[in-house]
């Protein structure tokens, strides 16, 4: 683990000792043990590891989409560990973004309807088309906002995705593999424009990866091994 | 951004927002045509089968010109009237008596019936008329003071022209219409003079009816069927015993025993569209569901709280079923009303106002039909884990089983709804559910043992039993689905294709259309050579003896405690014939017809079930005052639609040697029936002979309007399999796109593809055909039995049908289904499946 730490008081994301176990054929395994780590607002944190090491879980753990079997998470100021569903929903509403590997752009959505969702879900959002536009412009993708995510390219449904996660001007966003299911000139330039984006908005960036290229392009890096930071 | 326009932010825009974003959802779409399916069917049975079927209550009392009446050969006590009015019954009046008709030097004894100004209450009098296109003009009223209608005889006797000045009693009247068919004019009822009707203000100038006058007085009423069933409960005790009272009974009618079938195929058709139509909107909302997953995981990630996502998507379903089901509600009432009028100006029948409570019904219950085949992906929401979005391994949770079983819920609940005969409902139900059953357990077997088989080989024909041996339970699933539709479609096959037959058989071109009565045993040999002379090639005659059950096994009928049909029965005097040979339609069912010497009696099974009647059981015989007694002998099924003069009770011949008799005659005539008419009545004036064409002709179009809506019917039920069809297909593509892609990866043709998935679909048709069919001819029996009341002939060439058309369907289908994803380059099936 490189440790780059900033400050306590710019802490947007902390975890405490975090574990995480599920059951599997009578007895427990241990997915996660002992995962402690304090992420700076502003700051690129990557985790990376091999397939199966936990990455994947410990994102979803402290994007608040998962709990923790012990432990506590603090995201943006709030203790999401011991929150119920609904109260971590909340929190995330219209502050964190999110990109995943697989992308999830609802086929059934047009490309800037897929970016509205996101507003759509706050409470008293205002001015959601023109903001979705400019969202949609950002990723250079104005030219495709009626398209369904059938007729777009691979890279293309990622950078809508990722318009989607940015159109919110989230606190924090979370990436889980954003390259892992495009080609490598694709993934570049997603990637370029994912630091970009998250620099001009000054949003904190968590990245799930096994890219070690793409890693170090990060403020942070933590590597995880069997459910450990090491 | 708002696909239709509104204000974001709200949710009502939100709702409009996801309504119309869903819309492009194939699922969705078949979701909402499921329910415009279900919605149509329940407002058309709804409305139109209770309007016919109290359209065949009213064509009944037709016949007798209301819903029921109470006769007497003395004037009736003003009480019956009063009671009839505190039931709230409508009621009219009329006074028949024999009398001398005169035109100028001519007379004629006619039965003249003096009515009140609202008879008859049901039905219409039918009156010659050259100018209109059907022949007649229909009145619902008497002639005007001072004018008569009298009936065909009548005119011909007198050499009436279509005006002229007439003499009764002491009043001279105008004749202005010649009488073709009149309340109690149907073909059952022998008459021995001509009708003539007059206005029953105009009584008392005749001068004919005073106290010591034979004469027949009628109150007549009509109204709801529990008034009426009141009013016969309450005056029935009272009857004195020259009082009589007859109320409309639907069963003797020969066209509402056509009707009636029609309705129930109408509500067979209409049950199965439903349940079709249910399983469609089930299949949709699971296809939705798996589609909606991701949607409500990415909500979740995106902060919305799991009561709003169900919100939403509640008020989605909401949004788009309120309409759907308003709509669909609206298209049944259209179809039923445009139905209705069909019905009323053809079949004349009057048929209530439809009501728009069956409408809105209609509606609100395939709004509940939508709530609860939804209601399982609804509860679902809050399970759906977001990691999902993280994982591609996390599962969604599983909603099939409760949703089916909330959909068989449904199923039960609408089909004892819809059935409203009880019989209906237990026997396609359980048809149904035990074919899906049997279908899902023999498919299972079928796969295992098959599987046990399967070898190894390079052939799509292999690769296809592969498939439907390594999914058991897709494969399964599949084929209960697809039999149970092929089984509705041969239920509804094999009944259209019957129901047809049967009608056909009833109805053959020689019907007679004129019966003639009153014939002396003189008239016989000159009648036959009038016969031969008019070139007429097929007639029957019948004696006509008018008799009296007095006692059942020596024991007189008043000790007997009979109630109902039993009662009237028994109470009445009926006509009886005397004949060695077994009338045409009738079937002995138990017993032997007469054979040789033998002497004794031949009973409708129907009357011989209400009389308690067995063979060996011995009648005796009022007739004319001289009693004769005789053993039952056989008793007969008699098919009262066929338009032939049928019998309660045949006697051997001569049983009742030295009664009183006539005969009757039936006769086919193929030309002018008018003309024939006329010199007929000219040659034996004694003879009344009646054209029952009107009849016939009206029930021939009966005929044709049911099957109309019959064959609509069948398509609409078709179009509701599609829909299943169409809902299973859609379900499979995601794993169908992801199968091709890798066999295409693979290296293998198009050909190969398209070979191993049409075998795949001829396999579960070969089973969905086979056990389907046969299913459906097996309920189609008892049906026949129990509801229809007709013999279901089945044959090796309908199972045979049946099984092709199964195959045929399945396979086209399922091609169908793929044909779109085999032109498309692999790499793009694998991006997609991966959106």
């Amino acid at each position: 683990m490189i440790d780059n730490h900033k400050t306590m008081e710019n802490s947007v994301l902390q975890a405490n000792q975090v574990f995480k176990s599920i059951e599997h054929a009578g007895s427990d395994l241990d997915i996660l043990r002992d995962i402690s780590m304090d992420i700076a607002a502003g700051s690129t944190v990557s985790m990376t590891g091999p397939s199966g090491s936990g990455k994947t879980t410990l994102l979803g753990i402290l994007a608040g989409l998962d709990l923790p079997s012990s432990g506590s998470i603090m995201l943006l100021g709030q203790t999401i560990s011991t929150m119920d569903e609904d109260e971590r929903a909340k929190l995330r509403n219209g502050r964190v973004g999110f990109v995943f590997q697989s992308f999830h752009l609802l086929p059934n959505l047009t490309a800037l309807e897929n970016i509205s969702l996101a507003l759509e879900v706050i409470p008293g959002s205002q001015d959601i088309k023109e903001k979705s536009v400019q969202s949609l412009e950002s990723v250079g993708l104005s030219d495709r906002a009626s398209h369904l995510p059938s007729q777009l390219s691979g890279g293309e449904q990622q950078r809508v995705a990722l318009a989607r996660s940015m159109v919110v001007n989230p606190a924090i966003l979370f990436a889980d593999e954003p390259t892992g299911n495009l080609d490598h000139q694709t993934s570049m330039q997603i990637v370029d424009l994912m630091f970009s984006l998250v620099e001009q908005r000054g949003s904190t960036l968590v990245l799930a990866t096994h890219d070690h290229q793409l890693a170090e392009r990060c403020d942070v890096q933590y590597r995880i091994e069997a459910g450990q930071l090491v | 951004m708002s696909s239709i326009g509104l204000k974001p932010g709200s949710w009502f825009s939100q709702t409009g927002m996801g309504f119309a974003r869903s819309l492009r959802l194939g699922e969705f779409r078949l979701l909402l045509l499921a329910c415009l399916f279900v919605a149509i069917a329940l407002s058309v049975v709804g409305a139109l089968g209770s309007r016919i079927e109290q359209a065949m209550q009213f064509r009944t009392s037709a016949i007798l010109g209301a819903d029921a009446i109470l006769a007497s050969t003395r004037p009736l006590n003003q009480e019956y009237w009063g009671l009839a009015e505190e039931l709230g019954l409508e009621t009219a009046d009329s006074i028949s008596f024999m009398s001398m008709l005169t035109n100028g030097q001519e007379s004629r004894l006619v039965n003249v019936r003096a009515v009140s100004g609202n008879y008859p209450l049901r039905g219409e009098i039918l009156i010659k008329s050259d100018t209109s296109p059907e022949g007649y003009v229909e009145y619902r009223h008497p002639p005007d003071q001072g004018a008569v209608w009298a009936a065909t005889q009548a005119v011909v006797d007198l050499g009436l022209d279509e005006q002229g000045t007439l003499q009764i009693g002491d009043m001279q009247t105008d004749f202005v219409g010649e009488i073709l068919l009149d309340p109690e004019g149907g073909v059952d009822r022998i008459r021995f003079a001509p009708r003539v009707i007059m206005n029953m203000d105009d009584l008392e100038s005749t001068g004919l009816l005073t106290p010591a006058s034979r004469a027949r007085y009628r109150l007549l009423v009509a109204g709801d069927r529990e008034a009426i069933e009141a009013f016969d409960e309450a005056v029935r005790p009272r009857l004195e015993s020259y009082e009589e009272m007859v109320v409309a009974d639907i069963r003797r009618d020969e066209v509402n025993s056509t009707v009636g079938r029609i309705i129930s195929y109408i509500r067979l058709a209409v049950l199965l569209s439903v349940i079709l139509s249910v399983v469609a909107m089930a299949l949709a909302a699971q296809g939705l569901w798996r589609r909606q997953v991701v949607e409500m995981a990415l909500l979740r990630c995106l902060g919305q709280q799991n009561r709003k996502t169900m919100f939403r998507l509640g008020l989605r379903y909401l949004a788009a079923g309120v309409p759907v089901c308003a709509l669909g509600g609206l298209i049944g009432f259209a179809i039923q009303d445009v139905a209705g009028r069909i019905v009323q100006e053809q079949v004349i029948m009057r048929l209530p106002e439809p009501s728009l409570w069956s409408l809105t019904n209609a509606g609100f219950i395939t709004l509940i039909a939508l709530f609860v085949v939804t209601l399982p992906t609804l509860r679902a929401v809050q399970q759906v884990p977001s990691v999902i979005l993280l994982r591609a391994s996390s599962s969604p949770p599983m909603t099939q089983q409760k949703s089916t079983f909330s959909v068989l819920l449904l199923i039960v609940a609408l089909t004892i709804f819809l059935a409203g005969d009880i019989v209906l409902a237990l026997t396609v139900l359980p048809g149904l559910l035990l074919a899906a059953l049997l279908f899902w357990g023999v498919t299972r077997l079928l796969i295992y043992v098959v599987g046990r088989m399967v070898g190894t080989r390079t052939s799509p024909y292999y690769v296809a039993l592969k498939e439907v041996c390594s999914n058991g339970a897709r494969s399964a699933w599949i084929t209960s689905t697809f039999g149970a539709i092929v089984f509705a479609l041969v239920l509804l096959a094999v009944f259209r294709y019957d129901i047809f037959e049967s009608w056909g058989q009833t109805l053959p071109d020689d019907s007679p259309n004129v019966f003639a009565i009153n014939i002396k045993q003189s008239n016989i040999a000159p009648l036959g050579e009038f016969l031969d002379g008019q070139k007429i090639s097929r007639s029957d005659m019948y004696s006509i003896i008018r008799t009296r059950i007095v006692e059942i096994n020596g024991r007189p009928v008043s000790e007997y405690n009979f109630t109902g049909e039993a009662k009237d029965r028994v109470g009445h005097v009926f006509n009886l014939t005397e004949t060695a040979d077994l009338p045409q339609d009738n079937e002995v069912v138990e017993g032997q017809w007469f054979q040789g010497a033998e002497r004794g009696l031949s009973v409708e099974d129907e009357t011989a079930s209400e009389l308690e009647l067995e063979l060996g059981d011995t009648l005796t015989l009022d007739t004319a005052g001289v009693r004769h007694t005789a053993p039952v002998l056989n008793l007969r099924e008699v098919v009262w639609e066929n338009m032939r003069p049928n019998f309660f009770i045949i006697a051997t011949p001569g049983l009742l040697e030295g009664a009183p008799v006539s005969h009757m005659l039936a006769v086919h005539v193929d030309g002018d029936i008018n003309r024939f008419i006329n010199q007929m009545s000219r040659e034996f004036p004694n003879i009344s002979a009646i054209n029952v064409s009107i009849l016939l002709q009206r029930f021939q179009e009966i005929v044709n309007q049911g099957s109309m809506a019959i064959s609509t019917l069948f398509v609409f039920t078709l179009l509701a399999a599609g829909l299943v069809f169409f809902g299973i297909l859609q379900g499979q593509k995601i794993t169908r796109q992801l199968q091709i892609a890798l066999l295409k990866s693979m290296g293998a043709s198009r050909s190969f593809i398209r070979k191993a998935v049409i075998s795949e679909f001829a396999l579960l048709g070969i089973f969905s055909g086979l056990l389907g069919s046969a299913m459906a001819l097996l309920t189609g029996m008892l049906m026949a039995d129990q509801i229809f009341e007709m013999e279901l002939v089945v044959s090796w060439s309908w199972m045979a049908i049946s099984i092709v058309a199964g195959i045929a369907l399945v396979s086209i289908a399922g091609y169908l289904s793929i044909r779109g994803l085999l032109r498309v380059v692999p790499v793009q099936l694998l991006a997609n499946n991966r959106g």
